[in-house]
Order: C-alpha cells, then sequence, then structure tokens
C-alpha cells in the first residue's frame, strides 16, 4: 500500500522559515498537490508528475494550468526538478524541525543584537547549527566548544545517528535514505530504500539523514543510458474491436469487454506504462499490473456500475459516480487518511474543535447560525488580531497586517482590471497573469512569504475559469454525446 | 488512490482557515462532501441565506470533474440565478468537461459560485427551467450543456 505524504506548504507557515512555503509549493504538482513523482514538462513549460500529465493528457489534450494543447509525446523529463524535489525532501524534515524549534525559543532574536531582523535571525542560526551539527559529527566524541550558546535541540537532532556514522571511505550514500553502500548496489538499493526506512523508523523513530553529500549525479547516468521503450497511442477511430482486442492481449493486459472498456483500458495502460518509462527507478511489470487491476476495479470493468451495461457509452461515463464500489475498495485508506487530517489539524491548531464540531455538524437550523458567526469572527479577528472566540486562532491571523497589505495589493490590482471588464464574477475569473504579475510589480520583497505563498495558490486555483455565462451566453440541456480522446499518432500503424 | 490522495489534502486545508462566507459541512468519505456558501455583500436577492452545495467526486478527480450541485432541505433554497435551474444543476462552464482543470479544488469552486452569485442581479432561473426540471433524470455530468452566445 502506498505510504500517504500529507505534508503541505503551509507546514512552513507556523515556523521561523515562512519562506520556505512557496518554495514548498513550487516543488508541487497543481494535479496531486504532491511532491513532483517523475516530473515532466509540457510544451508551455508546466511541470507536472508523469502519471498526472499523461492522464490529464488523455482526458482533455490540454495543460491544467494554462490550457494550451499539448500531446503526451511531447513531454520531456525535468531531470532538474526531480533532482531538486529528491534533494528537499530529505532536507524538508530536518529544516522543518529546526525551524519549529526555532519558533519557540522564545528570546532567540534578541539574545542576537547583531541581527537585523528577526528573519535573518532566524536564517543565521539555522546555518549556524547546520554548519555545528555537522562539526560535531567529525568532533564526535571530543567536548564542544561553544556549548554555552549551543542550544539543546541540536542535541537532541544528531545524538541517535552518531552509531550509524561512518567515516570517509569508498562508499556513496543512498539519496534518499543515506545509507552507505557501494556505488554500484545503489541501484538495486533504491527499488527497496523506502520500505527498508519504513522499517528503520520503526526501529528508531528519530533518526535523521547525515549530511553526507548524497551522490544522484552519477547514479542517474547509468540509468539514462537504457531508457525503458515508451508504448505508443493509438488512434483508437481506425482499429476494429477484434485488432484492438489483439493489441491488448499482445501487450499482456486484459482484452475482456466492450470496444468502449478496451479503450479506456488501453489508455490507463499507456499512461501507466509510460509514465514508469519515465521514472528514474521504473517499477516491474508486475507492479503496472497490479496498479492497472486496481483501475479495474475502480474504474474499469470490474467497478459496479459499468457491469450493469458495458456497451452503453453513459455507463462509462457514470461511473465516475460509483460510490459504493470504490467506497468499499478504498474504506480503510479513507479511514487512514482521514485520521492523518485530523491528527494534523490539531497539530496545526487551526481551529480544531469548531472543524471537528463541523464535521459532524447534522442540525441544519444551527449549522446556519454557525456560519454567520464564523464569517463574522473572520471579519473581526482581520481587524484586530485578537480572536474573538475561545477557539486557537488560524495561524496565518497572526500575520494579519501583512495579509491586509496582500489583500489590498491584490485587490487594488483586480479593481483596475474589473474597470474594463463586464466581468460578474471578479474574483473567478481574473485571468491568474494578473495577480502574479501584481506580485511581481510589488517586488517579491515588499510581500511576506505567506503573501506570495497565498497569491500563489490563489492564481493556481482560478486560473481556468473562464465565464461563458457573462457574455449572454444560453445552455440548453441535451443528450451528452459521447467522446473519448482520440489521438492521431504514428502508433496506429505498428 | 490518486483521488483520495489529493482529496485528503484538500480537506486538510478545508478544515483551516476558509475564505468568508465559505464552510465545509460534512466530509465523511471522498465521495461526497457538503460545503455551504454565503453571500457575502448586500445582494438582496441571496441576503440573510445559506446555500448548500454537494460535491460527489469520482475515483478519477481531479483528472474528470467534481458533480456539484445545490441542495434543498428547510433551511437552505436554490439560489435565484439565471445559470442554476431550481432542482439545484448548476450549467457553469468551470464544471463542465471543457471547463473544468485539475488545478482547480473545492475551495476554488466554491470560491466560483459565491461569485458568480455575488455578480447577479437577474432573479430569474435558466430558459427552459420548467421543462428541464420535470423531465430530467439524468445525473448533472451526464447532461450536456450546449452553448448559444447570443452575441456572435
Ligand atoms: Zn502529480
Ligand atoms: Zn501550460
Amino acid at each position: 500500500m502506498e505510504k500517504y505524504d500529507v505534508s503541505d506548504p503551509s507546514d512552513w507557515l507556523e515556523t521561523h522559515l515562512t519562506e520556505f512555503a512557496p518554495f514548498d509549493a513550487a516543488l508541487r504538482c497543481e494535479v496531486c498537490k504532491d511532491y513532483y513523482n517523475t516530473p515532466m514538462i509540457t510544451s508551455c513549460t508546466h511541470t507536472f508528475c508523469s502519471l498526472c500529465i499523461r492522464r490529464t493528457l488523455a482526458a482533455d489534450g490540454k495543460c491544467p494550468i494554462c490550457r494550451s494543447n499539448d500531446q503526451a509525446s511531447k513531454l520531456r523529463r525535468n531531470g532538474a526538478m526531480e533532482e531538486l524535489v529528491e534533494m528537499f525532501k530529505v532536507a524538508r524534515p530536518v529544516a522543518l524541525r529546526l525551524a519549529q524549534k526555532e519558533k519557540i525559543s522564545p528570546d532567540r532574536s534578541t539574545a542576537r543584537p547583531r541581527s537585523k531582523s528577526k528573519r535573518k535571525a532566524a536564517d543565521a542560526d539555522l546555518e549556524e547549527e547546520a554548519q555545528r551539527s555537522s562539526q560535531k559529527r567529525k568532533t564526535r566524541g571530543q567536548s564542544r566548544r561553544d556549548a554555552p550558546t549551543e542550544s539543546p535541540e541540536v542535541m537532541v537532532i544528531d545524538n541517535e545517528e552518531d552509531g550509524d556514522y561512518q567515516p570517509d571511505d569508498d562508499l556513496v550514500p543512498c539519496p534518499i535514505c543515506h545509507k552507505r553502500m557501494k556505488q554500484e548496489a545503489v541501484f538495486s538499493h533504491l527499488d527497496h530504500c523506502e520500505e527498508e526506512q519504513e522499517q528503520d523508523r520503526r526501529r528508531a523513530r528519530t533518526r535523521t539523514p547525515n549530511s553526507a553529500k548524497p551522490t544522484l549525479g552519477s547514479s542517474k547516468s547509468q540509468l539514462s543510458s537504457k531508457p525503458p521503450e515508451r508504448i505508443a497511442e493509438l488512434s483508437y477511430g481506425l482499429l476494429t474491436e477484434k485488432a484492438l482486442r489483439k493489441k491488448l492481449s499482445d501487450l499482456g493486459i486484459p482484452s475482456w469487454g466492450s470496444r468502449t472498456l478496451l479503450i479506456k483500458r488501453h489508455t490507463e495502460w499507456v499512461n501507466l506504462w509510460n509514465a514508469n518509462a519515465d521514472s528514474l527507478n521504473p517499477r516491474s511489470k508486475r507492479d503496472l499490473l497490479n496498479q492497472l487491476d486496481v483501475w479495474e476495479r475502480t474504474q474499469g470493468g470490474h467497478a459496479l456500475n459499468s457491469a450493469a451495461a458495458p456497451n452503453h457509452a453513459d455507463a462509462v461515463m457514470s461511473k465516475e459516480f460509483d460510490g459504493v464500489g470504490w467506497a468499499q475498495s478504498n474504506k480503510s485508506d479513507f479511514d487512514k487518511l482521514i485520521a492523518e487530517a485530523r491528527r494534523k489539524a490539531k497539530k496545526l491548531g487551526e481551529g480544531q474543535q469548531e472543524s471537528e464540531a463541523m464535521m459532524k455538524e447534522e442540525d441544519e437550523g444551527s449549522s446556519k447560525a454557525r456560519t454567520d458567526e464564523r464569517s463574522t469572527n473572520v471579519k473581526t479577528t482581520n481587524e484586530s488580531s485578537t480572536p474573538v472566540t475561545a477557539a486557537p486562532p488560524p495561524p496565518y491571523l497572526k500575520h494579519s497586517d501583512s495579509l491586509e497589505r496582500a489583500k489590498e495589493k491584490i485587490h487594488g490590482s483586480r479593481r483596475l482590471s474589473d474597470a474594463s471588464s463586464t466581468s460578474l464574477a471578479p474574483e473567478a475569473t481574473r485571468p491568474h497573469t494578473e495577480i502574479r504579475d501584481s506580485v511581481a510589480e510589488n517586488g517579491a520583497e515588499g510581500l511576506s512569504a505567506e503573501e506570495l505563498f497565498r497569491a500563489e495558490e490563489r492564481r493556481a486555483s482560478i486560473s481556468s475559469f473562464s465565464p461563458t455565462h457573462t457574455k449572454g451566453a444560453e445552455r440548453v440541456p441535451m443528450l451528452k454525446v459521447p467522446e473519448h480522446p482520440v489521438r492521431d499518432v504514428d502508433g496506429g500503424k505498428s | 488512490m490518486f483521488a483520495s490522495k489529493r482529496l485528503s489534502k484538500e480537506l486538510q486545508k478545508l478544515q483551516g482557515t476558509l475564505p468568508p462566507g465559505i464552510s465545509l459541512i460534512s466530509a465523511e468519505n471522498f465521495e461526497e462532501w457538503l460545503m455551504d456558501i454565503k453571500v457575502m455583500d448586500d445582494n438582496p436577492l441571496y441576503r440573510n441565506e445559506v446555500y448548500r452545495l454537494r460535491f460527489r467526486f469520482g475515483s478519477s478527480y481531479p483528472i474528470e470533474a467534481p458533480e456539484v450541485t445545490f441542495v434543498q432541505d428547510p433551511s437552505h433554497p436554490i439560489p435565484m440565478h439565471p445559470h442554476v435551474y431550481s432542482n439545484g444543476i448548476i450549467c457553469l462552464d468551470l464544471l463542465d468537461t471543457s471547463g473544468w482543470s485539475p488545478v482547480q479544488n473545492v475551495e476554488s469552486v466554491c470560491v466560483s459560485l459565491q461569485s458568480m452569485l455575488t455578480g447577479n442581479s437577474k432573479n430569474e432561473r435558466p430558459p427552459g427551467n420548467d421543462a428541464f426540471v420535470r423531465t430530467n433524470r439524468q445525473r448533472p455530468r451526464d447532461i450536456n450543456f450546449v452553448f448559444h452566445d447570443n452575441k456572435v
């Protein structure tokens, strides 16, 4: 079962390193909101996980961010991004822990009169501590010269791994877990690294990566020397059902079901296969077949609705709403995720009681009152940073001043553009580039990391909304003609 | 898997701070969530009302758009709007296959619908509302809203 990472860029907002929130967000895919997994760059220079963008392009042939047309065959690996992400994932827990500890120490910045601002002090502290902890590894066992200024938490962080530390040798560390091994062994190790890490974590929960520089570059070149073959997309319209069925069985995937199902299954297989082929650490075909089997049970021929009318195109569309089958196959995942999300929300202290209460909210009448109360609450707290209710304030309220400033800036530029447009829905219809521009004009330094982060989030989520209804357009409901992506690629002849 | 992972991230956010007038009502699973929206300005059409939205997610969300409808109950009416049918079905290209993008999310849909109401001054239903509401047996996602642009 996949591991769930519910980490989020907003994790940085309650630390001294709020600048890391937009940094963290920039390393994540806009489709799945996770760190890029095998990042691919589109013709329009947007980057997504390979599987995310392949599925999206198979569905509508458009870039999720800018809606330009694109084709899967034009995707290219974004190697620099991949390396960035992998390195950041390694550095993140350590940096986050340091940054959180910083926040707790009350007189940290005042203890250092030379620092010009809190933020700078935090950076300086982090650097120093990073230096100190790497020093400490070298001088392990020796007494520490700077004991008076050293905070106790630094010791906590690398105490436990002293035993794992190995001096200079011919070994290289795994880029993920930092275990040291012969260079040739790194690749086969990577296949099991995550599982082993998980086990290690159970054994020693506070283990942290050691500071030696990973040598991802060298291992990368080994792989890229033998890129796995991509499967060509097919022009389904040109194939008879019999020919299509043969294609599927030639590929070694199930070939039963209606033509519609065959096409959907082939499309999914091409996405899975090619995304895997893009990966630096491709998995076995058996793994992929397992993944296809999951698809079969949730969206394919074994999903409940489609069995009812497998030849009817509508069944394919409406099976997306097959809640029952899907709920069954995902029930335990859901519980796990919910538990995780709740734990997380609690940790964040973002009005936990309120959210919990709202999750259980059944009574319609009181929920209305609650909504009123809630929005009033938000308004009030924006004016003064003192929350009016007993619930702990959301973290951003601590920055209410800067948040207000950001709002003003964004509103200001919005007003300008609204003057020249007849938009009914100014918030939603603003082209995303304008928010970005307003940020750019004001200069990144004028805005705090949080402001940038929020503006960026907004930009991402509203970018593709176009208000057809504002043009006086009128829509008439009628039966939908099923459409399937028909790709025109050379693969059709093969 | 794909959908649940992404939805769990969204849920985490929704449990935190939301834009004024938008609130999470229930999210007991990854198939169906309820959200409330409220128009924040003094638009007389929507004053003092809270509207309830039901989101239904398919297993390929966010590649596929969620199904979003207004739901009616004693304390939540269906808002009057030229693109909202009286049975709660919403005609908005953002929610249509052609207008949806995977970068959209539950919050952005709520914000868009809130804005759509905020900007409206017409106290009317879409043309053909009565016939549509009487005859429609399809789920919103299976309906194709055809665009007739009167201005062109
Ligand atoms: Zn992704
Ligand atoms: Zn793009």
